[in-house]
């Protein structure tokens, strides 16, 4: 069954000068599935993240999750962001049980649960240290872990990691993969980085700009577990030829 | 900057000061004292116990006005944060009172409260309250949206937001306020003793009239030392529990 399902969907936003943000996309996501929308900036792909997330309405289309229409936010479908947004006033365990605490989950299950997922990402001795003295990767990991905390039916990645370094970057992949092949939560994932996307996904959906819209689908075949050997195979290197090709206009668009 | 560097600056501007200051005072004479005449006459007014008694008559002025400003100026601001009508309601008023002299309104307000301890609280209220006000005010209308939709998605929703995401976010604005505000309730309180002869307003007319320069600048250094330390101790509670984001108010 699909988790995610969008219709048709478009958003415009403004009032006199309008912005057609997303133009009639279509998709969906299997439960379990790793799905990821490649898109260049301005593509609309966050804004397809935000309608999943119930944080904006579109305008025409219909979205859903788990077979009914998605009614504002809900910790079922739970967002990483780029920009982490952690609370800097509250402390690593803080921020990763926050929404267990907005659920009435008691202190000592709140604490248990917050020390299972900050073994997950690997910083169960930085539980009681602040925002502001980690680094980048480790914010984002606090990101993930209060995603993942809240036992979600789909994880939203909003360029979780667009903002970290290379070398950070690259093994929070890999620690993101570890993680979906253990806890098998259903992502939908974007990204501007083709590279990402092939690595992580088990199908890429492609979304260009004007319109804004996917205009293909690329499904990835790569057995799981994968790693960074992946990226030198000639299947990796096709598909990103393809996207390529896609984003510059050479290639004809397979619609999904 | 760093810190090391700053202090050497900071030394090096006191020396400066300090050298201008005894230059000065020799130069000019007895009309302004030097570091010596005001060690002298800040012994005096211990000894008299007049400057004790007027500090802290001063002090319970500003304890009263400020705290009415405190106690009026976090609600107000945190819900004009947050409420565009309520804004658009009142905001017109505190930027059009912001921005005017108080110290203007002076002669109004004595007319109106007399010049006994409300007299005082209303000027030290009046001082405070509006930029306490404009500052809670901007602590919570400039939550990043990236702040309130993690709040949104994990569940802070009406009231939670407020009280679990908006509220928090803007403390380090609202201990900034309590930091302007205290200090403009100090500035308060002396023109309004000044106005009306009491406390260390009385003092300065005092030795204004016969000429004690060493004694009034005593008083000042006081009364700039009450303003300076409060501000310190404000600062130290910022860094404390709202050290992740430093607002900056001048």
């Amino acid at each position: 069954m699909s988790a995610l399902v969008a219709s048709d969907v478009a958003k415009t936003y403004g009032g006199t000068r309008r912005v057609r943000a997303l133009d009639g996309v279509s998709l969906a996501v299997d439960d379990g599935a790793f799905v990821v929308v490649v898109g260049p900036s301005g593509c609309g792909k966050s804004t397809l993240l935000r309608l999943f997330a119930g944080l904006t309405e579109p305008t025409a289309g219909e979205v859903l999750y788990d077979g009914e229409p998605v009614a504002g936010p809900s910790r079922e479908r739970a967002m990483v962001f780029q920009e982490f947004n952690l609370f800097p006033w509250r402390t690593v365990r803080e921020n990763v049980t926050f929404g267990l605490e907005m659920a009435g989950v008691g202190r000592a299950e709140r604490r248990e649960r917050a020390a299972e997922t900050l073994a997950l990402v690997g910083l169960e001795a930085d539980a009681d240290r602040y925002p502001d003295a980690l680094s980048g990767g480790m914010r984002q990991r606090v990101g993930l872990a209060r995603a993942l905390a809240v036992d979600p039916g789909v994880l939203l990645m909003d360029e979780p990691f667009g903002s970290l370094d290379a070398r950070t970057r690259a093994t929070l992949q890999r620690e993101l993969i570890a993680i979906h092949a253990r806890e098998r939560t259903t992502v939908l994932f974007v990204t501007h980085d083709i590279d990402e996307a092939l690595l992580l996904a088990d199908r890429v959906l492609v979304m260009t700009d004007d319109p804004n819209r996917i205009v293909a689908r690329v499904d990835v075949p790569f057995d799981r577990p994968r790693d960074d050997d992946v990226e030198t195979t000639a299947a990796f290197v096709d598909r990103k030829r393809r996207i390529r090709a896609i984003f510059r206009g050479d290639a004809p668009a397979v619609p999904e | 900057m760093s810190l090391s560097a700053r202090r050497r600056h900071q030394s090096g501007g006191a020396i400066l000061l300090l050298a201008v200051w005894v230059a000065a005072a020799w130069r000019v004479g007895p009309a302004l004292p030097g570091p010596t005449a005001l060690a002298r006459a800040t012994a005096d007014l211990y000894r008299s116990g007049a400057l004790v008694d007027a500090l802290s008559g001063t002090l319970v002025r500003v304890a009263l006005g400020y705290g009415l400003a405190v106690a009026v100026s976090f609600p107000a601001g945190a819900l004009m944060g947050v409420d565009t009508r309520l804004d658009a309601f009142l905001g017109t008023y505190v930027t059009a009172l912001f921005v005017t002299s108080v110290a203007s309104l002076l002669p109004f307000l004595i007319l109106v409260a007399g010049t006994g301890a409300g007299f005082y609280a209303a000027v030290v209220f009046l001082f405070a309250v509006f930029h306490m006000v404009l500052i809670v005010r901007a602590g919570l209308a400039t939550v990043e949206s990236g702040t309130r939709d993690a709040g949104r998605v994990y569940g802070a929703r009406g009231w939670r937001a407020y009280v679990y995401v908006l509220l928090p976010a803007a403390l380090p604005h609202a201990v900034a306020a309590l930091r302007v505000g205290y200090n403009r309730a100090v500035k308060g309180a002396v023109v309004a003793e000044l106005w009306i002869y009491a406390g260390v307003g009385e003092l300065l007319h005092g030795y204004q009239r016969f000429s004690q320069t060493s004694s009034a600048l005593a008083v000042v250094v006081h009364v700039v030392l009450l303003a300076v330390v409060g501000v310190r101790l404000l600062r130290a509670v910022e860094r404390r529990y709202a050290g992740w984001r430093v607002v900056t108010v001048r």
